[in-house]
């Protein structure tokens, strides 16, 4: 009895950590595209979409009553299954990604350790990049179902970009690995949760700089931003792979991509900037308070990346094609790679 | 036959011109007010002064016979001069009202004052301002404006015959003034406003109802009378605003009479017939019905007749106020197509006499536009109330185009004798009220065509207005007609009947439309 | 003929691109606190130069007649062929001539301003009101009434002051 009334709070909890990460992932994709507008706005002296609600607070709303209230058009001349299918494709591993992304300490309750993370899987790295190499699945194949050349292009274009990206990406998180020793997010994070030299949060950033910068780049790239939306490139594909899309099956490609955003902002978060850790501070000390902090120390910094990804997007131009390969190929890969040598150096000089 | 030269081109004129007439005729432009070519030269405005030999003066080109080895100059500094100056003595007083002024646009005290004259006045006094005149009738005399041309007055002397208007006074005091007691009601009075050069003497019937040159021209031929007088339609949004003369000197030289002047306003808010109408069975009233229902009414009908072999009970009657074109469509499609032998010309009897004036231009006694043309190809016979009397008719085909027609009580009467009518025509006529099938078409400025006019002069008129409605030409709506008959007819427009007509009639052979050209031709 | 190379050959540091993109990102940055220049249009409104070309009126006489006499030089300068007048006998002693009536299609009006220039009265003018709109192609056609309206509520120069009942626009 006792033991089915414990499985029953063990599932109680876990589905109200998924509810809580999905809506909180959900809203804040929705202040996501206000966020863009208004900051690009801001960025060029204008206000942005200031007019639904306090301060626009309620235009995504109104965006997302337009969406579901659009004619959904799908074109006759289009793979229908497939193109109904890509958008969710895109969508959902997104929101999948952030199952193993620690956002807090650890929560006492209910007479047992509570661990802010709905999975805390062992593989959890590995399956961040199983998850986001499946988003390109559903690029190309809208792109390929629609059936038409932009769209076609804009796919083809996703496809070669992210698995260039990917390889450095992935190199670039071996140097994390290698000082953690574990792909469990948990122990990323534990492991950053202490100081470096005494002075210095013993953050990744601070370990693996070159690490970090390769794997901002590849982020950038991964989730389809400025400078790299080339698979998108209005001016060029007119919108790329979703250009036959209409209605909710665009915005569910277009939350797919926020949604992409916010995890990749966490991720980054988690892997170089401590995760939840709340430098000088021993939140496991604090008792509830602690994982408030850790909590908000995990927002805050998420926060930073997100206003990052905006900032870069008003400020740089797109890459042109060959430019991404150039850069993706010739040098983010031999940095990759040198990163993880030199790492090897390092740790078996000191450790 | 002298040799002249003007600016140094050689022409060789005839005997007794004057150099004015010699370089307009030869399209040299001198500029002239009081000299109009069918008036008597009188030199007063001063305006066509020319450099002649060796003359120390400039001497003025309409009143300078020319004579052989003259040589004129007209582009010289001393000519320029001159005409600067006197249009400067032009513009002393005449009000720069010119946005008010009907006849801006078509002046030529606006034309030469921008062609030769000086672009800024020195004259700083005050203007003489004299009030606007009403000379009776249609004319308004707006004093300020004139500038003593006087053609006028000599229209009235020369033309007309009955003098009417006098120049008053002398010098700076100068008036154009009518005699006492009497007003401007005489039917050559629109005239005076054409010949005006500047926007002295104006029509109270185009008084400020639309700029001169926002009218679109259309060549048309007056069908008031039987004289045919050469008209422009002036006219704009599918509306005609003013009828002017246009010059033809074979018949009315530049003039037209005020009834043809303003002959327009018969045409309008007139009860239209818009649509075709059919008269079911039995029934008092006429129904709306499309024309291909009129016209295959039409068509059984006869073709019912023709099979009973009742085709003598079948006349048709042609009209004077219709085109030559039409009557002779009426001949080729129930003479030659089915071999109807009654053919009648409707003409309403000619009333009262000629009305002639000093120049020789007539006013015809004779109220229809084509009476000789359409007693041409129909023959003479319009007593076609005397066969309906007889009952040797039963199906008529009325051909009209007279929007005044009036029947009286025993021709209605005569007319419910028929057994099935047809109209064509342009009004709801009481002869339409009574039809079996009633075909509307448009008036003489909403079709085209020719008339003969009563000296045998075979004239073209255009369309210029589209008609209201579904209303059709009336050439159109015959070559439906005939088309019932004869599915692989060629003819589709109102010139083809005429190369039709030509080739068929001894009296227009060799003519067209195209030789007809602005000015007619006589019949052979 | 040899080419002759100018500028500057980037050092490696430029090539890094990083301190470039990083200026970039400052001076974004920097514009998040800078002046906005977006006009809050219903609320606050802008202000056109002296010589805007906005709707066109047509003005009053001391007597507060309509100055037009009808003349159609506007219609006859304007380049679109939207202005229609019908002119008339006046019926007052002191004018002959006046327009009885006076349309302009806005829907077709490009705000050129050649009927201001070609009027010879003085009669029709440019005002600075740039924010006309309609709910139907009816309303923008706008006859003597509306175009002498538009006289009253711009000659004090405050129209941008009056309510949108006032102005009817």
């Amino acid at each position: 009895m006792a033991e089915a009334g414990y499985a029953f709070i063990d599932i109680a909890v876990l589905l109200v950590k998924i509810a809580l990460v999905l809506g909180v992932n959900l809203l804040l994709l929705a202040l996501m595209t206000l966020a863009e507008r208004r900051v690009a706005g801001f960025m060029q002296d204008r206000y942005g979409p200031n007019r639904v609600g306090p301060e626009g607070l309620f235009q995504p709303i109104a965006d997302g009553v337009k969406f579901l209230f659009k004619e959904d058009v799908i074109p006759s001349h289009v793979e229908k299954v497939l193109y109904i299918l890509a958008p969710s494709l895109v969508l959902a591993p997104a929101l999948l990604t952030f199952a193993v992304i620690p956002f807090g300490g650890t929560l006492s309750a209910f007479g047992r350790e509570i661990q802010l993370q709905i999975a805390n899987l062992n593989v959890g790295l590995l399956y961040i990049f199983a998850l986001a190499s499946l988003t390109v699945y559903g690029l190309v194949l809208g792109g390929w179902a629609s059936n038409s050349k932009y769209p076609l292009l804009g796919g083809l274009r996703s496809s070669a970009q992210m698995i260039s990206y990917e390889i450095s990406m992935g190199l670039s998180v071996i140097g994390v690995l290698m000082i953690a020793g574990s792909l469990r997010l948990n122990d990323v994070v534990a492991q950053q949760n202490t100081l470096l030299f005494g002075v210095l949060p013993n953050w990744n950033v601070f370990l693996q700089p070159l690490g970090f910068l390769i794997f901002l780049i590849a982020a950038f790239a991964e989730t389809n931003r400025l400078p790299f939306d080339l698979p998108e490139a209005e001016p060029e594909l007119v919108g790329g792979y979703h250009t036959e899309y209409s209605s909710m099956k665009f915005a569910m490609f277009f939350m797919g991509e926020y949604v992409a955003l916010i995890t990749s902002s966490a991720l980054i978060t988690t892997l170089y900037f401590g995760g939840w850790d709340f430098p000088y501070v021993d939140e496991s000390a604090l008792g509830v308070w602690g994982v408030v902090l850790s909590v908000l120390a995990f927002s805050v910094k998420t926060g930073f990346f997100l206003f990052l990804y905006l900032w870069v997007r008003w400020t740089l131009p797109r890459f042109r094609f060959d430019q991404l390969m150039n850069l993706g190929w010739k040098v983010m890969l031999p940095l990759a790679l040198l990163n993880v040598v030199l790492t090897g150096i390092v740790m078996y000089w000191v450790v | 036959m002298p040799t002249i030269k003007i600016d140094g081109k050689e022409l060789t004129v005839e005997d007794g011109v004057t150099i004015l007439q010699a370089a307009l005729e030869n399209g040299i432009e001198i500029p002239h007010y009081c000299y109009h070519p069918a008036l008597r030269v009188v030199g007063s405005c001063r305006l066509c002064l020319v450099e002649v030999d060796n003359s120390p003066k400039l001497l003025p080109a309409c009143a300078t016979r020319v004579t052989d080895g003259m040589e004129v100059r007209t582009q010289t500094e001393q000519v320029r001069d001159a005409r600067r100056s006197i249009l400067e003595f032009f513009l002393t007083n005449h009000p720069l009202d010119c946005p008010i002024c009907d006849k801006a646009g078509e002046c030529l005290l606006q034309d030469y004052t921008f062609k030769y004259g000086s672009a800024h006045s020195r004259f700083i006094e005050e203007k003489r301002v004299r009030p606007t005149k009403d000379l009776g009738g249609n004319i308004l005399l707006y004093r300020n404006r004139c500038v003593m041309c006087t053609r006028c007055v000599r229209f009235f002397e020369e033309v007309v015959g009955e003098p009417y208007l006098v120049v008053e006074h002398r010098g700076y005091h100068s008036d154009i003034s009518i005699f006492p007691g009497k007003e401007l009601t005489h039917k050559m009075t629109g005239n005076i406003v054409e010949i005006c050069p500047v926007g002295c003497l104006i029509d109270k019937d185009f008084l400020f109802h639309a700029r001169v040159w926002n009218l679109t021209r259309t060549k048309s031929i007056c069908p008031g009378c039987s004289a045919g007088c050469n008209i422009y339609l002036e006219h704009k949004d599918n509306r005609i605003y003013r009828i002017r003369s246009r010059k033809n000197m074979e018949v009315n030289t530049f003039w037209i009479c005020d009834d043809g002047r303003y002959i327009y306003h018969r045409f309008e808010e007139l009860d239209r017939i818009t649509q075709p109408m059919r008269r079911l069975e039995g029934s008092e009233k006429l129904t709306k019905t499309t024309w291909q229902e009129a016209i295959s009414m039409v068509h059984d009908r006869l073709a019912l007749l023709k099979r009973a072999k009742k085709l003598d009970q079948v006349a048709v009657v042609g009209s004077a106020f219709a085109s030559n074109e039409e009557n002779y469509l009426l001949t080729r499609i129930f003479g030659d197509e089915l071999g109807c032998k009654k053919f009648y010309v409707y003409a309403p009897s000619v009333e009262g006499e000629d009305e002639t004036f000093r120049s020789g231009f007539t006013i015809r006694a004779d109220k229809t536009p084509n009476r000789r043309g359409a007693e041409l190809l129909l023959g003479k016979n319009s007593d076609f109330w005397g066969a309906i009397k007889k009952g040797e008719i039963k199906f008529l085909f009325f051909l009209g185009g007279n929007v005044l027609l009036e029947l009286t009580d025993q021709q209605k009467e005569l007319l419910k004798r028929l057994e099935f009518l047809v109209v064509q025509d342009v009004v709801f006529t009481e002869m339409a009220r009574l039809a079996n099938v009633v075909l509307p078409m448009g008036y003489f400025a909403e079709s085209e065509g020719t008339y003969v006019n009563v000296d045998g002069r075979v004239q073209r008129f255009s369309a210029a207005l589209v008609p209201p409605g579904d209303v059709k030409p009336g050439v159109q709506i015959l070559l439906d007609l005939y088309r019932a008959f004869k599915p692989d007819l060629k003819m589709i427009s109102a010139a083809d009947v005429m190369n039709d007509l030509a080739a068929n009639r001894s009296e227009f052979n060799g003519m067209s439309y195209f030789s007809l050209g602005d000015s007619g031709e006589k019949l052979r | 003929m040899g080419v002759k190379k100018v500028g500057y050959e980037p050092t490696w540091i430029d090539k890094l691109y990083i301190p470039a993109i990083l200026k970039g990102m400052a001076i974004t940055f920097s514009h998040l606190f800078k002046k906005r220049y977006t006009v809050q249009y219903p609320e606050e409104k802008w202000i056109p130069p002296a010589g805007h070309r906005g709707a066109i009126r047509l003005n009053r006489d001391e007597k507060g007649r309509v100055k037009c006499v009808g003349c159609e030089m506007c219609s006859t300068a304007c380049p679109a062929k939207c202005i229609t007048v019908v002119p008339g006998v006046a019926p007052w002693d002191d004018r002959e001539k006046y327009p009885v009536r006076f349309e302009i299609d806005m829907l077709r009006c490009i705000l050129c301003g050649m009927c201001e220039e070609a009027c010879p009265e003085d009669a029709i003018e440019l005002t600075v009101i740039y924010d006309f709109a309609g709910y139907s192609r009816e309303d923008l056609i706008w006859d003597k009434e509306r175009l002498l309206k538009n006289f009253d509520i711009t000659v004090d120069g405050k129209y941008f002051e009056r309510s949108k009942e006032e102005t009817g626009l």
